[in-house]
């Protein structure tokens, strides 16, 4: 007996390829760890009082959290904060109100499920993060906030096609020479100061700066980068760039 | 600051267990392996995770180890995991590099058909880069339910939140990771398609 809603790898509603990535998540481990060799050191550490342990306090959650209100807050936050994000501008569409997950215990379980398909998330009406305004692109101009979320029309589908075949060329590029990568990279920047593609296009750019050893611009650019996409999908990327690169300091 | 936790004696390092507690030895040789992917899992680097893994469970031990009750050891430790990991991931952003392509390339090497290696090792890497890209406590709740099994009821229980705020935070995670699914299967596929019209060519 289970409120729960389907796992998305179960459900025949998610995607097939997420399905199956989510599957052999579940049953391929990430790290096999020497069990024998960590009990024995933990043992030593009880056994010496251990060291102390840095760890966050629950009080900064339950401030919301605990006092039985955190739902209802999250579904009126989901509700009415600015879009700011690419990846999570499409998180309202008109197909799944946000008021289906308020009671989710209520609601029949593919009400947890974004009512979205394959075509819809990659759909133009999720441009990618943008900067504030102090924040200057190097490769191109300041991208301006866009002015709604609305789905693009027909006619802008075509520039998303070429924006698609744009990155895919700098991607191409990289294989073969840095230099043409990065030129491609900002070249993008310029033909689609609005675009959908921004991250991955500042990602490559900075993944040819990295090759090319510009370790200056590669700070300042990866610095912009982590500002205006602190939780992106190549964020990770970027930093172990920036870690790997001589200079410990990005400014 | 004295914590409180849900599902075990305020901090009782020193003091007498409960009888029906479950010790932290016990519980580290039970569930050492699910603690140490869960923490990969939630952004803490390949070579933290034996670290990690260690401080979780002198945690757990500090608390005078765990007392069954409505959360299950594993959520019961996650929560723990999650306040271990938070609290790294702030202290190492500046020269944190999640991806760990070593990891995920080892993975393949135990998959007999390289094809199929390849494709799990990208699977898994697309996998973790949607859920690095998520809020802490949306991801955690995420790979517990989703990729752990663990249901809704005993990840609120292991928490000590409102099962209510397990859903919310289920339903965003969600969105969260299919729409950067979309986005990282979207480039993938646009470069294919071109790649391949090349080659055509």
């Amino acid at each position: 007996m289970s409120d729960d809603p389907p796992r998305l790898r179960d459900d025949r509603s998610t995607p097939a390829w997420v399905r199956e990535a989510l599957q052999r998540s579940a049953a391929v481990p990430l790290v096999s760890p020497d069990t024998a060799a960590a009990l024995a050191r933990f043992q030593s550490r009880v056994a010496t009082g251990g060291p102390p342990v840095a760890i966050a306090s629950r009080a900064g959650r339950w401030t919301l959290g605990g006092i039985g209100v955190a739902a209802v807050l999250g579904a009126l936050w989901l509700g009415t904060r600015p879009v700011h994000r690419a990846n999570v501008r499409s998180e309202r569409p008109a197909s799944a109100p946000v008021r289906a997950v308020a009671n989710p215990v209520t609601q029949p379980a593919p009400a947890l499920l974004p009512v979205e398909t394959p075509r819809q998330a990659r759909a133009p009406e999720a441009p990618p993060p943008l900067p504030t305004r102090e924040t200057r692109d190097p490769g191109g101009p300041l991208r301006a906030a866009p002015q709604s979320a609305h789905a693009p029309a027909p006619s802008d589908r075509d520039d998303v096609q070429r924006e698609f075949a744009q990155l895919a060329r700098v991607r191409a590029a990289l294989e073969h020479g840095a230099s043409a990568a990065l030129a491609l990279a900002d070249a993008g920047n310029r033909e689609f100061p609005h675009g959908m593609l921004a991250e991955e296009r500042d990602a490559l750019a900075i993944r040819a700066l990295a090759r090319l050893g510009r370790i200056a611009e590669l700070h300042r650019r990866g610095a912009i980068y982590l500002q205006r996409f602190p939780r992106g999908i190549h964020t990770a990327e970027v930093r172990q760039a920036l870690a790997a690169a001589p200079t410990a300091s990005p400014h | 600051m004295v914590e409180k936790h849900p599902r075990s004696e305020p901090d009782t390092a020193g003091s007498a267990m409960p009888e029906d507690a479950i010790d932290a030895g016990t519980l580290f040789r039970s569930h050492m392996s699910f603690v140490a992917n869960f923490v990969a899992r939630l952004g803490a680097r390949r070579e933290d995770v034996d670290d990690v893994v260690q401080d979780v469970f002198l945690i757990a031990h500090r608390h005078g180890g765990f007392v069954p009750g409505p959360a299950r050891p594993t959520t019961w430790l996650a929560e723990i995991a999650v306040r271990v990991v938070s609290t790294r991931l702030r202290t190492q952003r500046r020269r944190d590099g999640r991806t760990d392509d070593g990891a995920l390339g080892a993975l393949a090497t135990h998959e007999p058909d390289p094809a199929r290696a390849a494709e799990t090792a990208q699977q898994l890497r697309a996998v973790q880069n949607a859920l690095d890209s998520m809020d802490i406590n949306r991801r955690a709740v995420f790979i517990l339910f989703e990729i752990d099994g663990e249901s809704c009821v005993d990840i609120a229980a292991g928490f000590g939140i409102p099962i209510n705020t397990v859903y919310t935070r289920l339903h965003a995670a969600r969105r969260e990771f299919l729409n950067a699914m979309s986005r990282l299967e979207a480039v993938e596929r646009h470069g294919a398609s071109v790649a391949l019209s090349r080659s055509r060519a």
